[in-house]
């Protein structure tokens, strides 16, 4: 059940939130397809967050901020769906306030976890990002204790940083580089 | 795109980054308490990006009020979560206030809301004792209306009848 205020538009702001989508770039994987985020995939984006994401308030701000990255920057979220469109999770990009440079992020529900499917998604997006979206480099920052999300940047490639500057303690910085054809 | 709106002193247009700085002095300062501040300059980036994430999911929002290219304020239509309804706001900054600015950006946005999104009617949230905005709220058509419930005490819910469809 979702509220009157997290209902898709209709009429004209319908037409303008289908305009603001096909500005994204749908990338397709075997399994996947991500896509713009769009209102309904709120509730999916607190799934992914295990009840840590503070007030439903805040959580809303802050999908709002993450997706504010399209049209602001000219990069962002994707919504993870399978080919069943089922949604999954979301693959933030952002450059977040306070931090040196652009990262990419991957959040799964909590029954779509452990099948690699973050590490599909985040592929596909970093050859997105690293190839026609014109990014040289892009990292990632994680939780020194979130051994599954670490694990996952290790697989992707990632290069661990020794002085990422990322402002908060205890974060790791991966970085991604763009392959010279 | 986000829609551009002219009128005869003012540019109401998407939010860009350049903006931010201009935000984040207005609710760095004790006037933004009625808009949720004070704010560090953190959570202000997170409501300066919400406002143009609003666009991106429900295909309308707030605009950034520019005077000769300058942001002087912020007006829109805004789906406030958890609440009852479409609001129509305004926020002047500092320096920019007792001009009449407020009441032509906001006209416009209520225009636009009038003819392009139809809602049956909308919200403003405004503090007592805001005799500006409660003026405004008047001006434009608005009534008190105490049973669509505050956000909190100190707070009078204004309604736009607008009598379209939802």
């Amino acid at each position: 059940m979702t509220a009157p205020w997290q209902h898709p538009s209709t009429g004209l702001a319908a037409d303008r939130v289908t305009a603001f989508a096909a500005l994204v770039p749908v990338l397709e994987t075997p399994r996947l397809r991500l896509r713009a985020p769009r209102i309904e995939d709120f509730e999916v984006y607190r799934a992914c967050l295990n009840d840590t994401g503070g007030a439903p308030a805040d959580i809303w701000l802050d999908f709002n901020q993450m997706v504010a990255s399209w049209p602001l920057r000219g990069f962002g979220p994707w919504a993870i769906d399978t080919i069943d469109s089922d949604t999954v999770g979301l693959l933030p990009v952002d450059h977040e306030f306070g931090d040196p440079e652009p990262e990419i992020g991957w959040f799964l529900t909590p029954v779509a976890r452990g099948q690699g499917l973050a590490t599909e998604a985040a592929r596909a997006a970093l050859s997105a990002l690293l190839g026609p979206m014109g990014f040289d480099s892009i990292v990632s920052y994680i939780d020194v204790d979130n051994i599954a999300s670490r694990a996952v940047a290790e697989r992707l490639g990632g290069t661990q940083v020794t002085n990422g500057g990322h402002p908060a303690k205890d974060v790791l910085t991966h970085r991604y580089e763009r392959v010279a054809q | 795109m986000i829609p551009v709106l002219h009128t005869e002193r003012l540019v109401l247009r998407a939010p860009e980054m350049d903006d931010f700085a201009a935000f984040a002095a207005f609710h760095a300062s004790p006037r933004s308490k009625g808009t949720g501040g004070p704010l560090d300059a953190r959570e202000a980036f997170r409501s300066f990006a919400a406002l143009a994430g609003h666009w991106h999911l429900k295909g309308f929002g707030w605009w950034m009020i520019a005077r000769d290219d300058q942001a002087i304020g912020y007006t829109g239509l805004h789906e406030p979560p958890y609440k009852v309804g479409p609001e129509l706001g305004w926020v002047i900054f500092e320096g920019a206030e007792g001009r009449g600015y407020a009441r032509e950006a906001a006209s416009a946005a209520l225009n636009y809301a009038r003819h392009c999104l139809r809602p049956a009617r909308l919200l403003s949230y405004i503090a007592d004792g805001n005799l500006p905005s409660e003026r405004l709220a008047h001006a434009l058509g608005a009534r008190p209306d105490t049973s669509a419930g505050t956000q909190n005490p100190g707070m009078t819910v204004w309604a736009h009848d607008l009598g379209g469809i939802a």
